[in-house]
């Protein structure tokens, strides 16, 4: 990293935080950290996390919403473990992730709106800075804008290195050296039991075996290469893991090595690849669940009103319906359709306390086409009729007054 | 004089970046800093560095690789002054990593040692099988054949090539010397060679008084 980037990017992230109100940290990718100098760690003063790292990695966390900033084009909203908005902003030098903007925390719309949130913590995020949707995503594209203007020089022409001719081992790779089947179903058997260990070791001993088969040959490397990212590709898919953010489609990532026009370049990109494969099958899964779970919430809020399917949830946040579906209920205490109904008549309370609207408008404005089964499900969680809990609310009120 | 340069010596050589290697051990020795510092204190220091993250599997071949070739082009800075030029060759020595290892960094420094004190030195690479130490020998006719091994695996070659020689009829002809991280004094006795050093400089050292003796 150019010290004259990181420096003139850090300053940046020092003005910004004070004219927005929020933390702006400054992430490098190549140190895989948070870089010194810009604000201290949020993460330490965050009412909402109870200091226990099995629960929040602060940086692991972050990481996560960084690499998914390379993903999105550059910017990434995500929700925290503790149900918090960051933004992540990629800066890139000559082409490639160098730095990220992360700013937050912020609190997305109205504390009191979140069902999953217990009182004290409630309190607790009333005290962080509050942002509307559009207001969250009015910051990220000005950051973008921001970042935009750093990374404008042309990537230097790539110069081959004679180098490479002399890394050579015992004999060539034979041809479908990568399609073992028993290679594939050890990694695949290691993948869904998290050994992360030795996955790593096994990515090294491929890689050792690719470039050691003799790395002077760029067209043969290349095929290596794409043989032996479609066997993590295959492992992982047949381990559980959830890789779509790595691979995309398969021919993404063979079109980008056939873009690489060195062994430097075709190096950077294979560390890169298996670095973020490592991470979304070991270190994000949390963190990725974290954040879908929470953009599915806050879908499911804002369209309270609508019809609301898995299925519709699913592509909001990108999962397709079966991994939601598997995920919601590993981590969430409720399942799907509970969820959405809770939702649902919490929004009804608070229409019913706050507005004069007829009971049959109150139940269509949160998704009940049908009063009477509006007053069903309303009975069954609240103990109470909407109406008598109209009533009791207006008592209250009175009381208190 | 600061110190900062051999921490971004060591980081320079970690992160493979050889033209911030080359620039650093420049500076490093207008600032009088000696080479066996920049070298042992910088370059050595970010490969052990690098090393434990490697066993760990932190890092990927293909990172080691470019670190190795970073060092490699500082250590080639350093060839002058690591070395009294000698002036008339005080032997012949024939050296090679031994058969199925790729591990060259350690032999080439033994190499430039070699070279430095006045020696003639025949390279024959990485991953050297056995007959080829044999032929090197016969054509040579070195005092000296020094063999490098760095994985566990791959020190049973060593055996290996003292054998082949044996069987040539060559042993007698020539001392063995051998080296490399796994490898000690106790197992060079095993294997019957003849010397065994732990580092670059005292395999000089070492080479030096085999053919005085
Ligand atoms: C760089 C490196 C690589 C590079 C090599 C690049 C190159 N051009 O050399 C690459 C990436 C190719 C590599 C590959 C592998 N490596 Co490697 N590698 C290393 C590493 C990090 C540094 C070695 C080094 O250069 N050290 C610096 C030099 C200066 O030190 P040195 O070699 O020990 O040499 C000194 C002395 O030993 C002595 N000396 C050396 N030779 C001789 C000879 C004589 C005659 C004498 C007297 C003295 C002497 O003098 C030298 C200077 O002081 C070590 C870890 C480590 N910290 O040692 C692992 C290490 C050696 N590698 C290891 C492994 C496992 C591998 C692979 C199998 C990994 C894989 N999955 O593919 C492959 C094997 C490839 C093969 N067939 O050889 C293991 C070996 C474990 C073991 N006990 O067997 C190590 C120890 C890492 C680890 N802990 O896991 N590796």
């Amino acid at each position: 990293m150019e010290r004259t980037l990181a420096d003139g990017v850090t300053g940046n992230a020092v003005d910004l935080s004070a004219a927005l109100g929020v933390f702006v940290r400054v992430f490098c990718f190549e140190e895989r950290a948070f870089l010194p100098g810009s604000a201290e760690d949020f993460c330490l003063r965050c009412p909402l996390a109870c200091g226990d790292a099995a629960v929040c990695d602060s940086l692991l966390a972050h990481r996560f919403g960084c690499y998914e900033a390379v993903r999105w084009h550059g910017e990434y909203i995500y929700y925290c473990p503790a149900g918090l908005i960051f933004v992540a902003t990629l800066v890139a030098q000559n082409g490639r992730p160098a730095l990220a903007f992360v700013t937050g925390p912020v609190v997305m719309g109205q504390a009191d709106d979140w069902p999953e949130f217990e009182a004290h913590m409630q309190e607790a995020a009333a005290r962080l800075p509050q942002r509307t949707p559009a207001q969250v995503n009015a910051v990220a594209r000005v950051l973008a804008l921001l970042a935009a203007g750093f990374g404008r020089q042309a990537p230097p022409a790539e110069e081959a290195d004679s180098f490479w001719e002399d890394v050579r081992g015992p004999g060539g790779l034979p041809k479908g050296f990568f399609d073992a089947i028993d290679v594939q179903q050890q990694l695949s058997r290691m993948i869904r039991q998290g050994d992360r260990g030795g996955t790593a070791q096994m990515i090294n001993q491929l890689l050792g075996a690719l470039y050691l088969g003799g790395s002077g040959n760029l067209p043969k490397m290349k095929d290596g290469a794409r043989e032996l990212l479609a066997l993590f590709h295959r492992a992982a898919k047949e381990g559980g893991a959830f890789v779509d953010p790595i691979f995309g489609q398969s021919s993404d990532f063979s079109a980008q090595i056939a873009g690489c026009a060195t062994q430097d370049s075709l190096s950077a990109f294979l560390v890169d690849m298996f670095n973020r494969f490592v991470g979304y099958v070991f270190d994000f899964t949390r963190f990725a669940h974290a954040d879908a779970l929470g953009k599915a919430a806050e879908y499911i809020r804002q369209n309270a009103a609508e019809k609301i399917t898995l299925a519709g949830v699913a592509r909001e946040v990108g999962f397709s319906p079966s991994h939601l579906s598997a995920v919601w209920s590993s981590e969430m205490r409720v399942g799907f359709s509970a969820y959405v109904q809770t939702v649902r008549i919490e929004k009804a309370k608070q229409l019913l306390r706050k507005s004069g609207l007829p009971l049959v408008q109150v139940a269509q404005n949160v998704g009940f086409s049908d009063q009477s089964y509006f007053t069903k499900v309303f009975t069954r969680l609240c103990g109470v009729s909407p109406a008598q809990y109209r009533s009791s609310q207006i008592d209250q009120i009175s009381k208190g007054a | 004089m600061s110190t900062e340069i051999l921490a971004n010596l060591s980081l320079a050589v970690q992160k493979g970046r050889a033209k911030d290697v080359e620039a650093l051990i420049a500076q490093g020795l207008a600032e009088d800093f000696t080479a066996q510092q920049l070298l042992e204190d910088g370059l050595l220091t970010g490969m052990n560095l690098l090393g434990v993250r490697f066993k760990n599997n932190e890092v990927f071949v293909p990172e080691v690789l470019i670190a190795a070739r970073a060092l490699n082009k500082g250590t080639l800075l350093l060839k002058t002054q690591l070395v009294e030029e000698g002036v008339k060759p005080i032997g012949t020595v024939v050296i090679g990593t031994v058969q199925g290892d790729l591990h060259d960094i350690g032999k080439n420094l033994v190499r430039m040692m070699l070279e430095g004190s006045g020696f003639q030195v025949i390279d024959l690479g990485v991953d050297v099988a056995p007959e080829t130490f044999v032929e090197a020998v016969r054509e040579h006719k070195p005092q000296i054949v020094a063999l490098s091994a760095l994985l566990t695996t791959t020190m049973g070659s060593q055996r290996g090539v003292i054998e082949a020689l044996e069987g040539a009829g060559l042993r007698g002809t020539v001392k063995v010397m051998i080296g490399g991280a796994p490898i000690t004094e106790a197992y060079a006795n095993e294997i019957g060679a003849d010397a065994y050093t732990a580092d670059a400089a005292s395999a000089a050292q070492m080479a030096k008084s085999l053919v005085a003796a």
